[in-house]
């Protein structure tokens, strides 16, 4: 008896401790998918977290580059017009193009907006960076500057995200005194925390928050890239700096926007692109002017081929050419000896004309011809930026002389006098910096209404400042899940 | 030399040990016999056999030919004797080695005198099985009522009284166990082995796979069962769920046609909510099968084209029940309530079959064999338009459409594809089985082999099933071996029944070959061609087993332990050749530089399940005190399912109307990347897994009050892989109470009422089985990424929270037997079912659009009833009733979040507060505009042309047209039994209410004649103003695949089963019993909505598949 009972006590240890060590081997529990991959496991080591940096800037890259983003503020601005259809029963026809006809006319609706991919693209950028963040301090077999290297980077690009949605959805800055009107959600946790109900920030928070943001990445930023690759195509301490030189341009912060401007043109080891080469530099194919501070690269296929690039929106070869064209409002402000003027590529198409298919000429631009990528930031814009700020910290002379600078370089006749250097600041940047996404951005911040006369097949040519249409709607989607969300004033 | 205590107790214990062994030594043998109706003689020489003893007789005063009963089990040979001339007017001596039998009584310890009144008499009952004392046994006089109840040592005492005492019989009855009658005659002292009764009014249920059984009877849960007997067998299908469609009460097998697809079980309505998308990968809906004890896996989608069950490419899915031969099923339980099913927790939410096989029977090896062999034919057929027919429609398109074209005259063929594609199919079925048990050992085999060549021309299954189970029985120590190895191989070439050819396309050139048809696609080509050309093959492998231990510690106390596995391979292997349609595919590869078409496409899917289950757990049974007893188990289980998917296509070969490997497809390296190979691009390999496990603890406790009284309580902690991480563990679990009324004192002398309960229980459930990985936010991989390279970018969301879907059960019943004859029983069911798994829109500002979550709550409740009446219990004519009949009621009573409520127009379905999630959605149908030709509809009490409808209305205004879900179902079983021999068997089911959503692509979607024929149906279209049809004019109407016409009353009875079997009366030959039969399966429909006169209707478009009838014949012998 005594021997059963040991025995039952055995049995009884025996079970528990096994069922103790089952519960207890949590591994038996851990299941991890095949070909797709949970965030868990790819976020574990330093190589899967650039497996997801890599996807990022694929997410950026495409974002940005995309149509709507990269021809908005030319388009709106004044810059592009459009080209005639080049086949089929419309031949000759102008049309604005499905993917932002209703934008192009101010007329965007919440329901179905044009830039609704725009929006989610960004906030899935935003997420992604997120949690890069968010499982990069816990990686072990990355050093310290590693580690730092894929914060700066996920941490500029979250500010950056951050950054194009409000150009898009949000008020200039100064369009209240204090900034108190509608910013964006500003989004610093992954879904990994749980699925949130976030309201938008003032844009003055918006802006402390990018600021943040990128000031923290400036101070971790090493001297090497996370990934290999062109130096060019990834974010580093000179280019976050150009992003944030931008941002306090926006924000009018004159003394700051000098500062970190001035910070690139002196320290970042960039140089202007000489006269000689402007032409040949931004006509090369595959890469982009040397002055480039971040260009984007372009998607490839299997067999290495360029899959889309800007001049699916720009491009013109002897058998095809894209939608958009220089207007003759931008072609008409260059002097003739002006080489930007030699960036443009006039091509005769077919257009109906009172009903006749006529030949007429096309400016199409050479900077994005021959796979070309997205230029983010570029040294000349650090120019104009101190420029700007120069003459609004009452420094005109110091001004005059950056805008000359770029004058110079373009074969211009230099400003001899700071009379109306604001104007002359604001039309060198439509000049310089066309296509590149800044005009209608500039008209905005400066208070100034738009005027688009040649090629305008739009309902509202001419629009003033201010004007509740210069901002998008937030996607009705949003609205309709989230109550705490705000929609901008006349959607 | 000095002795410590210890050494003396070595001693002791020694010495302690040599006096047991010599008292066993010194001891007889003891008996172990189990014979039943067999001579006298026969158990004499059974016990000689066993015994060093002899038995003498005068074989003129015993009657050593009648016939007896024993049962005994390690008993002394006084023991054995004392049992087996029970009330047998035999006495016996013993004496040394021989034992006498007279048929003198024993000496009579009192003197009997004729004129007793009073005699004081006691006894004991035991039970036969292991002789243990039975408490609660009830003694009663026969005819009189009156008795006594032995105690808890299974004693009894009591005062017969009477003029006649010796004639007085004693009838000794406790539940479950056979009564047992003894006359009085001149005793004073009784004994009584009890054996359980074999009764079919209340047999032993398996109550759980962990080892729990109760007598049905004492079940406090909703089980039902169905055994062997129960089961047609000879009906020809592939596996046991279809053989059993409507003969469990509240259990829905969905009638589908062809062989070998995915089983579709509902129990109590259905398990959750269907996907808007029409996507198989989402929560099972199914309920767990476990057979014994064995946790079967169930081929279930993935997000992969070559797997999601969805598509060209999938792998069609199969039918894990096929694994199991039905000739070899021992019982089908089918837990429905929490009583029943809260001790399997978070799986148990739609309910658990539990099947066991069949295991050795006691007795001599046993050999069976049955063999079948039937005619099947397609039944219900689409009729489609004629080849005139066809042509009219088609011009009267064209004209219509396009007033340019010209028209095409009637080229004279009318091809009836239907008619080529069908013909007779043949159903062969053989099986093979022995069976035997010695006293320790117990085996059976069974092999069952079944070979249906379906009507639809190419289309056969193979399958191979076996089953060994072996088992060693001691006194203490059980261990049972079980394999189920299977083999299943399904051809199907031809899968083009969905797809409706051209009646005036003839299917040969005139010189005999194959004609193009000028279609192209997979799931297209010349079908004749193409069963001849292409190949569609699954082989199935399967293991499906277990190996279970048990230890019996003490009488309150067994140990049992069991590991099974489900093991499946499975290889679907096709091939499209170039030489019909289906294989020619657009577009060119070179390869040696030649230029070739990209023809031929062979897809290999390989999906490759374990899934195995370790379960541990003690089994407790206390009589705590006469009227207190407890009982149950506690345990734990640990589960993983491994499934490995493979898939290889390639597509483009240089000869491709042969079958060709997927390696033959090659195309030339592109010389100007030298860095990258292509010359396998037309190839795709690739690889899936899905994996999940589970660690769970479960526990049950039943309790009674002199049997009158039962409470029952589970509970089960589950901690699953597939749960978020914050929410991993599962806690659940159930309570359930039932009062035998039947069993108080107030009920005991009711002679017509033999049974009757009430019984409730409440608990909750959960289903884990919603896939493994839908918790965990994914990354998907992509090749050429940013600056070249691997990247990832974000899949699904993640959810952490995301969890188990939970079901609250409550059931409420009554069981009555009542004259012997008639049992039923009604319950009431509601199951509330929350956290229901479904894709919600989310804020983007997340990063995601979408994200699944428990956003969903419904309910489903109804009645069950069912009943058995032994209407004719002659023993020259039988007759019994089955009969059950269900009720659902369901409806979603919460979404959390928005979502898209609505899916595409094909599906109809959406999901909206208040109503059922199988409702159809979609607009109102009255009728065609006389004048115009056009379909009206009707919202809001306004009449619209269908065209204006739509400009007016959108999706958000569709309203329910119908719901797929039936009012009510059931089924019936007669059974007609003329003189032993003859039995009649007519089996059926029932739908009451409930619709049929047809698809309007064959109905009068016009645009698919360019390359599709319709149903008859389409030639009563409008033709001229004042014209009053049901299908609009020949034109290009809106497409609307939602409109009420299409919903059809799904109303019906069908006679699944008919079935004659004769027994041969057959003596002096080798052979024990031998039987001859007759089957019909599929017999017949009834629907309430008639098809109109020559024209399709729900009977015909219910099943694009065609359904097959299937007349058998067969035999059966034992020997």
């Amino acid at each position: 008896m005594q021997n059963f009972k040991t025995m039952n006590y055995l049995k009884y240890i025996t079970i528990a401790f096994l069922i103790f060590s089952l519960q207890s081997c949590s591994d038996f529990l851990e299941q991890e998918p095949g070909t797709q991959t949970s965030i868990d496991e790819l976020l574990q080591n330093k190589e899967g977290v650039l497996i997801a940096l890599k996807g990022l800037y694929r997410t950026v890259e495409g974002t940005v580059r995309e149509e709507r983003f990269s021809v908005y503020s030319d388009l709106q601005g004044g810059n592009i017009k459009f080209t005639p259809n080049s086949s089929g029963s419309s031949l000759g026809q102008i049309t604005p193009g499905v993917n932002l006809r209703e934008v192009y006319s101010f007329e965007d609706v919440e329901e179905t907006s044009n830039f609704a991919s725009f929006y989610s693209g960004n906030y899935s950028i935003i997420n992604q960076a997120n949690l890069i963040l968010e499982y990069t301090p816990n990686l072990k077999d990355a050093t310290e500057a590693e580690k730092n290297q894929i914060k700066a980077e996920a941490l500029t690009i979250r500010a950056y995200a951050h950054f194009v949605l409000s150009q898009i959805y949000c008020q200039d800055y100064g369009y209240t005194p204090d900034a108190s009107h509608l910013g964006i959600v500003y989004n610093t946790e992954s879904i990994k925390s749980g699925l949130k109900y976030p309201k938008r920030e003032t844009l003055a928070n918006t802006y402390s928050f990018i600021i943040n943001d990128l000031k923290t990445a400036i101070d971790n930023y090493s001297d090497t890239a996370a990934m290999p690759g062109p130096v060019y195509s990834y974010f580093n301490r000179n280019n976050a700096k150009a992003l944030l030189a931008r941002v306090y341009l926006y924000k009018k912060d004159w003394t700051k926007a000098y500062e970190t401007a001035n910070d690139v043109i002196e320290n970042s080891g960039f140089k202007l692109v000489n006269s000689s080469d402007l032409i040949a530099q931004w006509a090369q194919p595959d890469l982009p002017v040397s002055e480039a501070l971040l260009e984007f690269s372009v998607p490839k296929d299997s067999e290495n081929a360029v899959s889309t690039s800007m001049s699916n929106y720009f491009g013109v070869t002897s058998t095809t050419y894209a939608h958009y064209v220089a207007s003759n409002d931008l072609v008409d402000l260059y002097e003739n000896n002006d080489l930007r003027k030699q960036l443009f590529l006039t091509v005769n198409l077919q257009t109906l004309v009172n009903g006749v298919l006529t030949y007429v000429p096309y400016n199409f631009t050479r900077k994005f011809q021959d796979n070309a990528g997205y230029v983010a930031f570029r040294l000349s814009e650090m120019y104009l930026i101190r420029a700007e700020a120069a003459l609004e910290n009452n420094q005109p002379a110091l001004a005059m002389a950056d805008i000359n600078t770029i004058r110079a370089r373009a074969n211009a006749t230099l400003l001899s006098n700071t009379d109306n250097l604001k104007e002359d600041i604001l039309l060198e940047r439509r000049k310089e910096l066309c296509f590149e996404g800044h005009l209608f951005f500039d008209l905005v911040r400066n208070h100034k209404g738009i005027t688009r006369n040649d090629g305008c097949i739009s309902t509202n040519c001419s629009m003033v400042y201010p004007s509740l249409k210069f901002v998008l709607p937030i996607p009705q989607y949003n609205i309709n899940l989230n109550s705490n969300l705000q929609q901008n004033e006349s959607y | 030399m000095t002795f410590t205590i210890h050494d003396l107790r070595k001693i002791l214990f020694f010495l302690a040990l040599l006096l047991s062994s010599f008292k066993g030594f010194s001891q007889n043998k003891n008996i172990t016999l189990q014979l039943k109706n067999k001579p006298i003689s026969l158990i004499i020489k059974a016990i000689e056999e066993q015994t060093e003893f002899r038995i003498i007789y005068n074989a003129r005063k015993i009657d050593a030919e009648q016939l007896a009963d024993i049962n005994v089990q390690n008993v002394t040979l006084e023991t054995a004797l004392t049992q087996l001339f029970a009330g047998k007017n035999i006495s016996f001596y013993i004496q040394k080695k021989q034992v006498l039998l007279t048929n003198a009584a024993p000496a009579p310890t009192t003197a009997t005198s004729s004129d007793e009144k009073e005699r004081f008499i006691s006894g004991t009952v035991y039970t036969a099985k292991d002789k243990q004392p039975l408490p609660g046994a009830t003694i009663r006089i026969k005819g009189t009522g009156m008795g006594a109840i032995t105690d808890f040592n299974g004693k009894f005492v009591y005062q017969l009284k009477g003029n006649d005492i010796n004639n007085l019989v004693l009838e000794v009855g406790f539940l479950g166990m056979e009564p047992q009658l003894q006359k009085a005659d001149d005793k004073k002292q009784f004994v009584f082995y009890l054996k359980e009764a074999t009764d079919e009014l209340n047999p032993v249920v398996i109550t759980s796979s962990y080892g729990t059984t109760k007598l049905k009877e004492e079940i406090v849960g909703s089980i039902s069962t169905l055994y062997a007997k129960d089961i047609a067998v000879e009906q020809a299908s592939e596996s046991i769920d279809k053989m059993i469609t409507g003969q469990i009460a509240g259990v829905m097998v969905e009638n589908t046609s062809g062989v070998g697809g995915p089983v579709k079980i509902n129990i109590r309505g259905q398990g959750t909510l269907p996907s808007l998308s029409g996507a198989k990968t989402g929560t099972s809906s199914q309920p767990l099968i476990i057979i014994d004890g064995v946790i079967m896996g169930e081929e279930y989608g993935i997000d992969s084209a070559y797997f999601s069950g969805n598509g060209d490419f999938t792998e069609n899915f199969g039918n894990p029940l096929m694994k199991i031969a039905p000739e070899n099923i021992e019982s089908i339980s089918v837990l429905k309530d929490a009583a029943a099913v809260g001790i399997y927790g978070a799986d148990g939410a739609n309910g658990v079959i539990l099947i066991t096989t069949k295991k050795g029977k006691k007795g001599k090896t046993q050999f069976g064999f049955s063999n079948q062999l039937g005619i099947s034919s397609a039944i219900n057929q689409i009729k489609y338009l004629s080849g005139e027919q066809y042509n009219e429609l088609r011009n009267e398109f064209v004209k219509n459409t396009t007033p340019s074209a010209a028209l095409t005259p009637y080229n004279g063929i009318n091809t009836d594809w239907f008619g080529l594609l069908n013909q007779s199919g043949i159903f062969n079925k053989y099986n093979f089985n022995v069976s035997g048990s010695t006293s320790k050992i117990s085996y059976r085999t069974n092999i069952s082999y079944t070979k249906i060549d379906e009507p639809q021309m190419g289309n056969n299954t193979k399958q191979l099933n076996a089953g060994i189970n072996l088992g060693y029985n001691s006194d203490k120590l059980n261990i049972s071996l079980v394999l189920n190895p299977s083999y299943i191989e399904k051809t199907a070439p031809n899968i083009f029944y969905s797809f409706a050819y051209l009646p005036t396309l003839s299917p040969y050139n005139p010189d005999g070959s194959y004609s193009l048809l000028g279609v192209s696609g997979m799931m297209r080509g010349n079908p004749l061609a193409a069963i001849e050309q292409n190949k569609n093959q699954a082989k199935t492998y399967g293991i499906l087993g277990s190996l279970s231990l048990s230890y019996q510690l003490s009488n309150a106390i067994k140990f049992s332990t069991l590991f099974g596995m489900d093991y499946s391979d499975k290889d679907q292997d096709r091939y499209f050749s170039a030489e019909n349609e289906s294989g020619q595919f657009p577009g060119t590869f070179v390869l040696d530089n030649t230029t070739y078409r990209r023809w031929g496409r062979r897809l290999l899917n390989q999906r490759n399940a374990t899934k195995w289950n370790w379960q541990g757990q003690a089994l407790f049974n206390k009589q705590l005190t006469e009227n207190h007893a407890i009982d149950g188990v506690v345990g734990f289980e640990i589960s993983e399912d491994k499934t490995n998917f493979d898939y290889q296509s390639g597509i483009g070969f240089v000869n491709p109307n042969v079958i060709n490997p997927v390696s033959n497809a090659l195309i030339d390296d592109n010389p100007l990347t030298t860095d990258v190979d292509e010359s396998k691009n037309n190839q795709t390999i690739g690889s899936e897994i899905s994996y999940n496990s589970r660690v769970s603890l479960f526990s049950q406790l039943n309790y009674n009050y002199k049997k009158r009284y039962y409470l029952l309580a589970n509970f089960r902690r589950d901690q699953s892989s597939v749960f978020g991480d914050d929410t991993d563990v599962a806690n659940n679990g159930g309570l359930g109470a039932s009062w035998i009324i039947s069993n108080e004192d107030f009920l005991n002398n009711n002679s017509w009422i033999n049974f009757l309960k009430i019984k409730t229980s409440y608990g909750t459930t959960g289903n884990s089985r919603i896939g493994s990985y839908r918790s965990k936010g994914l990354y998907n991989y992509i090749q050429n990424n940013y600056n070249g390279g691997t990247g990832a970018t974000p899949g699904s969301a993640p959810n952490g929270k995301l969890s188990w879907e939970k079901n609250t059960k409550f059931n409420a019943g009554i069981d009555f037997n009542i004259f012997n004859r008639v049992e039923f029983s009604v319950e009431y069911y509601r199951d509330d079912k929350s956290d229901l798994i479904t894709t919600r829109n989310i804020p983007t500002e997340t990063g995601y659009s979408s994200m699944l979550l428990n956003a969903a709550s419904m309910y489903n409740q109804g009645f069950e009833f069912q009943t058995r009446i032994k209407w004719i219990t002659n023993n020259n004519f039988k007759w019994t009733t089955s009969f059950n009949i269900s009720t659902v009621d369901s409806k979603v009573t919460d979404l959390k979040g928005l979502g898209s409520e609505f899916s595409t127009a094909e599906l109809a379905l959406a999901q909206k507060i208040g109503y059922s999630t199988t409702t159809v959605w979609g607009i109102k149908w009255v009728g065609v505009d006389p004048a115009t030709g056009r379909d009206l509809v009707t919202k809001n009490g306004q009449v619209y042309d269908l065209n204006t409808y739509k400009s007016l209305f959108t999706i958000a205004d569709w309203e329910p047209i119908g719901d797929t879900q039936a009012k009510a179902y059931g089924g019936f079983n007669n059974s007609f039994t003329f003189y032993n021999n003859l039995v009649l068997s007519v089996r059926g089911d029932f739908q009451l209410g409930g619709d049929f959503f047809a698809s309007d692509a064959i109905i009068d979607k016009y645009s698919n004649t360019s390359n599709r024929n319709l149903s008859v149906n389409a030639a009563n279209h409008w033709r001229n103003p004042g014209d009053i049809v049901p299908y609009p004019a020949v034109t290009l109407v809106p497409v609307t695949a939602n409109l009420s016409k299409y919903v059809y009353d799904a109303t019906y009875v069908r006679l699944s089963n008919v079935n004659l079997s004769y027994n041969v009366p057959i003596k002096n030959i080798f052979l024990d019993t031998l039987s001859v039969f007759a089957d019909a399966t599929n017999v017949l429909y009834w629907y309430k909505e008639k098809s109109p006169k020559g024209m399709n209707g729900i009977r015909e478009f219910s099943y694009t598949y065609p359904q097959a009838r299937t007349i058998s014949l067969g035999v059966n012998a034992k020997f």
